[in-house]
């Protein structure tokens, strides 16, 4: 767990930080940049980069048969729009 | 269609038909009113009786309107899509507007107008999904505008604690994968 702590970026000397700390740089309220250990850094990017490559890595893939399925069910029939037909069908 | 438009986190304007609901209008020809059935109840019994497997048409409102397409049609074979209906801002009052333009509303995505060229400044509804075949698309003219892919994975993870999925199965699977694929970054080459 990283502990941050929060400055104004006009009071800001970049300084060296020990591992497992961060400098959260803010102005007007809003958070503008953080500085933080390069060993810190380069472990969090090994992390980003580690998910990224999780990702999509086992979305189904859309099948020989899936698709037939779709051919199947996915186009309607030919519809009745027949007034007396429509009535018979439906009790009316 | 054209074949290379990227359709997914782009704002595209679409026919987008509304969800039915009762009372269902069946098309009964030119020549004669439409048939309202007041009930699901009905055609489900009528559809279960012999015979009942015929289709209907059913009216059904649509408008042609901007939507946010969240994926890519699957394959070649199957093209259809799901997308997010918008909402326009000025249909809102004043303070609701600033809220949804502030973010303060996880199911109402801003579109700001400077990214998003619509006639009118939107919200994306992530409560409001539709599904749409792409050449219901118009991918003639280019799209409205695009998230980037991280807002698109904000969207993603919005969207399905919205519809409250189960993702255990999933998180498990990735975490056992995370710590394999750190493992093997941390071993000696």
């Amino acid at each position: 767990m990283i502990e941050t702590e929060v400055r104004d970026a006009a009071t800001l000397r970049v300084p060296a930080l020990a591992a497992g700390r961060a400098l959260l740089v803010t102005r007007y309220d809003e958070e503008k940049a953080v500085v933080m250990n390069p060993e810190d850094f380069r472990r969090l990017a090994a992390l980003d980069a580690a998910l990224e490559t999780l990702r999509e890595a086992d979305a189904p893939a859309l099948t020989a048969l899936a698709l037939e399925a779709h051919r199947l069910e996915d186009e309607p029939d030919h519809a009745v729009e027949d007034p007396a037909a429509i009535k018979a069908l439906l009790g009316l | 269609m054209s074949a290379t438009a990227a359709l997914g986190g782009s704002v595209r304007w679409a026919v987008v038909p509304f969800t039915p609901r009762p009372p269902f209008r069946i098309y009964a020809g030119a020549e004669h009113e439409p048939f309202e059935i007041s009930s699901a109840e009905e055609l489900v019994e009528a559809a279960n009786r012999p015979g009942g497997e015929a289709s209907f048409t059913f009216l059904v409102t649509a408008k042609a309107r901007p939507v946010l397409i969240l994926n890519e049609p699957p394959s070649a074979h199957h093209r259809e899509i799901v997308a997010l209906r918008l909402l326009r801002l000025a249909k809102l009052p004043p303070t609701d507007r600033d809220a949804v333009r502030n973010g303060d509303d996880e199911l109402l995505l801003y579109l700001p107008p400077e990214r998003f060229e619509l006639p009118e400044e939107n919200a994306a509804m992530l409560s409001a999904i539709v599904r749409l075949h792409a050449d219901a698309i118009d991918t003639t003219r280019p799209a409205a505008g695009t998230l980037s892919e991280q807002e698109q994975r904000v969207l993603a993870d919005r969207v399905i604690r919205y519809l409250r999925f189960d993702t255990q199965l999933l998180v498990e699977r990735r975490l056992r994968q995370l710590a394999d694929a750190l493992e093997q970054r941390g071993r000696p080459a």
